[in-house]
C-alpha cells in the first residue's frame, strides 16, 4: 500500500516537474532553430546556431557585460 | 558615583543611537521621505503653464473614488491576489514536500521547479507571449492537435488576466518553494520517527506537525506574496498593457500609466498613498493577528 502510494506520488511529483519546466525546455530547443522550424514544431529540423549569431551582432553585449561589472561591484 | 552612572548610561545611549543610525538614515532617504513627499504632492492640484498647481486637499482622492476604471483596477488586483496568492503557496508547499522526500530523480525535481525563477521577469513574459500567440502560439498549436478552436488568449477580457494569472504562478510557486524547503529541513528527524512509533498516519503527521512547524514560514510567504501582487507590472508591460478594455489592468501598472501616460502625476500620488495605506493596514493584521497563532520554535 504504502509503495503503491510512493509510485504515485513520485510520478506526481516528475510529471509537475516535467510540467514546469516544458515552456524552458521549448525554450531551448527552439533556440537552436530556425525561426519558422521553431514555430511549426519541426522536431525532425536540423539544429542551428544561427540565432545566437544574429542575437550576438544585434546588440553590444561585450559592452553591456563590462557594464555590468562596476553594477556588481557598488 | 551618580553622576557616573550617568555618564554611562548617556554613552549607552549614544552607542545605541550610533548602531541604529544607518539603518536609520537608509530607512529615511529610500522610504519614509518619499512616503512623505507623496503623500504632499497627492494633496495638489496638477501643474500647468496655465494654472500653477495649488493647494486642493483631498480633491484628488475623491476624484480617483469617483473614477470608474479605478475601482476596476483595484477588481482585478483583489481578483489577482486572491488567485495567485493561495495557489502559489498551496502548489509551493507540495513541491517542497516532494522535493524533501525521497524519491527518484530528486535532484532534476528540485530544478525543473526552481529555475523558472531565475528568469528575469521580461525573458518570461515573453516566452508566454509566444506560447499565448492566437495561431502560431505553442498552446494553439497543442490545441489544434486535440481539434480545438484558436483561442486569443491575451486578446479577450474574460481570459487575459487569467493568462496573467498562470504566467505568475508559474514564475513564484519555486521561488516559494525555496523557503519551505529549507523550513523543512530544519524539522528534526526525531519527530518523524517518534511519530512512526505511535503509528500516526502520515497524513496526521504532516497536519499536527509539519504545518505548525512551517507557519513562520507560511507567514512570511504570505506577506511576501500580497507584496508581489501589487508589484506586478514588467508582465504588463510586455503581455497585454493593461489588456483589451482595462480588463487585465493592475493597480501599480495604473499608476505608471496615470503618471508616465497621462501625466498626471498628483493622481499617481494619491493613488499610491492609498495603496500604502492598505498594505499597512494588511501587514499590521498578518503580524498581529497571525503572529499570535504562529509556533516560532
Amino acid at each position: 500500500m504504502s509503495k503503491l502510494s510512493h509510485y504515485v506520488e513520485s510520478a506526481g511529483a516528475i510529471l509537475l516537474a516535467i510540467i514546469w519546466i516544458s515552456p524552458l525546455l521549448f525554450a531551448f530547443w527552439a533556440a537552436f532553430h530556425s525561426t519558422s522550424d521553431a514555430v511549426n514544431f519541426n522536431i525532425t529540423s536540423a539544429w542551428t546556431l544561427d540565432n545566437f549569431r544574429t542575437a550576438w551582432e544585434g546588440a553590444y553585449y561585450l559592452l553591456f557585460g563590462l557594464h555590468f561589472i562596476p553594477l556588481q561591484m557598488l | 558615583m551618580s553622576n557616573h552612572i550617568n555618564l554611562e548610561r548617556r554613552r549607552q545611549a549614544i552607542y545605541g543611537w550610533l548602531m541604529l543610525s544607518p539603518a536609520a538614515l537608509m530607512l529615511s532617504i529610500f522610504a519614509f521621505y518619499p512616503s512623505g513627499a507623496t503623500f504632499f504632492s497627492s494633496l495638489f492640484s496638477k501643474h500647468t503653464r496655465r494654472r500653477p498647481s495649488e493647494f486642493i486637499g483631498i480633491e484628488n482622492y475623491n476624484d480617483l473614488f469617483a473614477d470608474p476604471t479605478f475601482w476596476l483596477v483595484v477588481k482585478n488586483n483583489l481578483f489577482y491576489a486572491a488567485i495567485t496568492i493561495p495557489v502559489s503557496i498551496v502548489i509551493a508547499l507540495s513541491m517542497a514536500l516532494w522535493a524533501n522526500s525521497k524519491i527518484p530523480a530528486r535532484g532534476f525535481v528540485r530544478t525543473a521547479y526552481f529555475t523558472p525563477t531565475v528568469l528575469p521577469m521580461i525573458a518570461a513574459a515573453n516566452l508566454w507571449l509566444f506560447f499565448y500567440t492566437p495561431g502560431l502560439g505553442v498552446l494553439d498549436q497543442i490545441g489544434s492537435l486535440f481539434g480545438l478552436q484558436s483561442v486569443n488568449w491575451l486578446g479577450q477580457p474574460e481570459t487575459a488576466l487569467w493568462a496573467i494569472i498562470f504566467v505568475t504562478i508559474w514564475k513564484e510557486a519555486g521561488f516559494f518553494m525555496i523557503f519551505y524547503l529549507a523550513a523543512l529541513q530544519t524539522i528534526p528527524e526525531d519527530y518523524k520517527e517518534a511519530a512512526d512509533i505511535e503509528g500516526t498516519s502520515r497524513w496526521t503527521y504532516t497536519r499536527r506537525i509539519v504545518l505548525p512547524l512551517l507557519m513562520p514560514t507560511t507567514l512570511f510567504i504570505l506577506v511576501n506574496a500580497m507584496i508581489n501582487s501589487v508589484k506586478l507590472i514588467d508582465h504588463l508591460f510586455i503581455l497585454t498593457k493593461g489588456g483589451p478594455s482595462d480588463a487585465s489592468k493592475l493597480i501599480l501598472y495604473y499608476i505608471w500609466e496615470m503618471a508616465f501616460a497621462f501625466f498626471d502625476a498628483p493622481h499617481a500620488a494619491a493613488m499610491t498613498i492609498l495603496i500604502l495605506l492598505v498594505l499597512c493596514i494588511v501587514a499590521a493584521i498578518q503580524f498581529i493577528y497571525l503572529d499570535r497563532r504562529t509556533h516560532y520554535q
